[in-house]
C-alpha cells in the first residue's frame, strides 16, 4: 500500500465505518433468514412454540460463534494471499 | 476544477487511490460474506443441536476456509487464461 494522506485516511475511515454497518445488517439477515428456514416449520400458530424458540436461539449462538471462528481463519489466510 | 461555478468541486484527496482502494475493501467483504455463508452451509448441519461448534464443525470450518482462498486463487488464475480451445 502506498502512503496515503491524512485526508484519504478519513475518507477510507468514513468508507470503512459505512461498510461495516452494511456488514453487520447482511450477517443479521443472513442469520435470520438462515435460523428460521431451518427452525421454524409449523405454520399452524401465530407464536412460536418452545422448541422452535430453542432451535432459535442455539442456531444463533452457533451462527455467532462459528462466524467468529470464521472471521479469524478469513484474516489469517487473506494476510497470507497479500504476500507475493 | 470548478469553472465560472460549472463541475464538482474539487476533492482535497486522490479520488482514483482512494476509489481503488474502496474497491478492494468492497471486494474483500464480500469474500468473507460469501465464504461465511458457504462454509456454515457445508460445516453445520441443520438440526442445531446444541449452541457451540463441536471439535468437527470447527475443523471443518478451518479446512474450508483454507480451500476457499485456495479455489480463489486458482481460479483466478484460470481466468487469467482466458478460455482454452473451442467452446
Amino acid at each position: 500500500m502506498d502512503n496515503i494522506t491524512q485526508k484519504e485516511a478519513k475518507e477510507l475511515e468514513r468508507i470503512n465505518v459505512d461498510m461495516t454497518m452494511r456488514t453487520i445488517a447482511n450477517t443479521y439477515m443472513s442469520m435470520v433468514s438462515r435460523c428460521f428456514s431451518n427452525c421454524v416449520n409449523d405454520m399452524t400458530s401465530k407464536s412460536l412454540s418452545g422448541k422452535e424458540e430453542g432451535c432459535l436461539k442455539r442456531c444463533a449462538e452457533k451462527f455467532m460463534k462459528y462466524q467468529q471462528r470464521m472471521d479469524q481463519r478469513f484474516t489469517e489466510e487473506s494476510a497470507a494471499l497479500s504476500q507475493p | 476544477m470548478s469553472f465560472l461555478g460549472i463541475g464538482r468541486p474539487q476533492l482535497d484527496y486522490d479520488e482514483n487511490k482512494v476509489n481503488s482502494m474502496k474497491g478492494e475493501m468492497l471486494m474483500i467483504q464480500q469474500m468473507k460474506e460469501r465464504a461465511s455463508d458457504l462454509c456454515f452451509d457445508k460445516c453445520v448441519p441443520t438440526h442445531y443441536s446444541d449452541a457451540d461448534l463441536n471439535k468437527g464443525e470447527s475443523n471443518c470450518v478451518d479446512r474450508c476456509i483454507g480451500k476457499f482462498f485456495h479455489s480463489i486463487k486458482l481460479i483466478g488464475m484460470e481466468m487469467q487464461k482466458g478460455p482454452q480451445g473451442p467452446a
